[in-house]
């Protein structure tokens, strides 16, 4: 009895490969759009603001007003500047875009400095973009005020802050984005790949084939699990390994933890993917389910926004989410080394969200015969 | 004893019904198939032939009654009344990107043939079917003809005692036809059970025995001469035609 069993599902596993592998829209799916979105991503997507140009008004033409605005000349994330004298230019280059920030230095500007009396410098950002203006401004107000400092000499008096930060020191976005990246492509892809599986077969019609086969829905579910699983998760580790390589991020986890929290987190994929592929007609209907189910997915898993900053009631419903926790466990385990106790916290619901997900998706495959 | 009783008839549906809501697609359909028996279902489009059809092979669930294939329940114990049949679709479903003996393959270990048998199997049916030159070829870039003779051999890797047809000549030249019918004669004369679908009327004439199907129920049943004496016509086409008028008139 087992000996079939194991013949039956080794055969439909290994005509899942071939099939996988002489489509070559299949082959696409798995081999070319990762590795490109890898590519692209890790270059694009980033949230630090940089290379940010500035028009400067500087009415004080004095020693003091040089000074400041070499300050910003000199800083690395400050690039184009552009010097105007007087209000109307100043603007301009705000409507056409062509700054983010701009400096307003005042006549009084160095008279007052040298009086002690305090002296006020506008810093003018574009609203419009609202996370790189707070940004950029911030970066301004630092400048600014360092030199101020400088200015009063005595900076030991007051309180005086030390940040550091912990597991990416010098808060590098691309570590926090490539190890997010990674989890994210191996998603899609499983995601992908599962839910077109049954459905194309439907639409083939091969899937009648293999339902008066003598092969049981469980059968059918290993063999539909067992190779995308494979897939994905030999290119979880190629992205791993090239973000390791080529972009240098430490992984301080476990090697043993990470292999079992990625393989877990996209079982409980496959089960989603399954799922659709089972209770879709069609590869179309197939794939934009897969699409409907993603967004919510991915925007609910703390990618944009963190899951504490969401409203109460759908905080409450992150935790059917897969990829919330997939989310923790792989950023957690790459870049913080996180524990056993704190993975299978985050291990369990995945558990529990892939055995309903793959039994619902056996049970779909006989439901849906009429 | 008991098992001997069971094994007369190889292929028996017991009351199958279809309905959806108030409307029987298919209704009280009952029929005996005997061992080596050519056994036609025949009944104009959306007669509820294709339903019938489906519910012997368990890919559709009826409503009510059950199908057994060599006495084993289909309902009941799916998976063991499947390893007994042989199912051909009208449609072309095996696997288009893999070569012709991959699928052979692939469907001999799926139909529980074991690895050492495997090879002698495919060969042997890659011969008997005249597949050998095209084994290597990608089941999709066949010539509908071949695609139905690689479905065929696919249907029969398993030596069934049953195999079920559907509507398996459509499309197909007239040679290619009669070809497949040879096979499938030699297969009854060997003691294959076989259901069959058709909407060709010469083929009917093929068959040992007929059920005719109309507005989801069997209308008649017999051998294809007695069918023209019931309805007093000399060929199966005018036969078909009378008998669906007789019974619009009955109703």
């Amino acid at each position: 009895m087992i000996r079939e069993f194991l013949r039956r599902v080794a055969a439909l596993i290994k005509k899942e490969f071939i099939t996988i592998w002489n489509d070559p829209k299949t082959k696409g799916i798995i081999i070319g759009m990762p590795l490109m979105q890898l590519l692209i991503f890790s270059n694009t997507s980033t949230m630090e603001v940089q290379n940010i140009d500035t028009v400067i008004l500087d009415r004080s033409k004095s020693v003091e007003s040089r000074e400041l605005i070499s300050r910003f000349e000199y800083s690395p994330r400050f690039r184009g500047f552009y010097y105007v004298d007087n209000e109307d230019d100043f603007k301009k280059y705000f409507d056409v875009q062509k700054v983010q920030i701009g400096l307003n230095i005042p006549n009084d500007f160095s008279r007052k400095v040298k009086s002690g009396k305090g002296a006020i410098v506008q810093v003018v950002s574009d609203g419009r973009q609202t996370n790189s203006a707070a940004i950029g401004a911030g970066y301004a107000g630092q400048i600014i005020s360092g030199y101020s400092n400088d200015l009063m000499g005595e900076p030991d008096t007051g309180i005086n802050i030390t940040v550091r930060n912990w597991f990416n020191p010098n808060l590098k976005y691309k570590w926090y984005i490539l190890t997010i990246i990674v989890s994210m492509l191996s998603l899609v892809t499983t995601l992908i790949l599962t839910s077109l599986s049954i459905a194309r077969e439907r639409e083939l019609g091969t899937f009648d084939q293999l339902i008066v086969s003598p092969l049981s829905s469980f059968e059918i579910l290993l063999g539909k699990s067992i190779p995308p699983l494979c897939i994905a998760m030999t290119l979880t580790m190629i992205m791993t390994g090239i973000i390791i390589v080529f972009f240098k991020i430490p992984f301080v986890g476990s090697v043993a933890l990470f292999l079992l929290s990625m393989t877990i987190s996209l079982l409980a994929i496959v089960g989603v993917g399954l799922f659709i592929s089972a209770i879709s007609n069609t590869q179309q209907q197939a794939i934009l389910s897969a699409m409907t189910f993603m967004m919510p997915a991915v925007l609910l898993s703390g990618f944009l926004s963190p899951v504490e900053d969401m409203p109460m009631c759908l905080q409450y419903l992150t935790y059917l989410d897969p990829v919330r926790f997939f989310m923790v466990l792989s950023r957690g385990i790459f870049l913080k080394g996180m524990g056993l106790g704190d993975v299978m916290a985050n291990i369990i619901p995945l558990i529990i969200i892939a055995t309903i997900t793959l039994t619902l998706a056996s049970r779909t495959f006989k439901r849906k015969l009429g | 004893m008991r098992g001997q009783t069971q094994y007369i008839y190889p292929v028996e549906a017991d009351n199958l019904e279809k309905r959806y809501g108030s409307f029987y697609a298919v209704k009280n359909n009952t029929f005996k198939i005997k061992k080596g028996e050519i056994f036609g279902l025949l009944g104009p489009n959306g007669a509820g032939k294709s339903t019938s059809f489906k519910m012997m092979c368990g890919l559709a669930k009826p409503t009510s009654g059950t199908a057994r294939i060599m006495g084993i329940d289909i309902i009941k114990h799916p998976a063991k009344a499947r390893s007994n049949l042989g199912y051909m679709a009208q449609k072309f479903s095996l696997y288009g990107s893999l070569t012709v003996r991959q699928n052979l393959n692939f469907f001999a270990l799926v139909y529980g043939i074991s690895i050492l048998k495997r090879k002698a199997k495919v060969d042997e049916i890659i011969e008997v079917f005249g597949l050998k030159e095209y084994e290597k070829c990608p089941a999709e870039e066949l010539p509908l003809g071949l695609k139905q003779r690689l479905s065929m051999a696919a249907a029969l890797i398993h030596n069934p005692p049953v195999l079920f047809l559907d509507e398996p000549t459509s499309g197909v030249d007239v040679l290619t036809r009669r070809d497949f019918w040879n096979h499938i004669t030699s297969l009854a004369k060997k003691g294959v059970t076989i259901l069959v679908t058709t909407h060709f009327m010469d083929e009917a004439e093929f068959c040992d025995r007929i059920s005719l199907f109309y507005k989801g129920q069997t209308i008649a049943v017999g051998t294809p001469k007695e069918l023209k004496q019931k309805a007093g016509a000399n060929d199966m086409e005018t036969a078909f035609i009378n008998l669906i008028k007789e019974s619009e008139v009955d109703k």
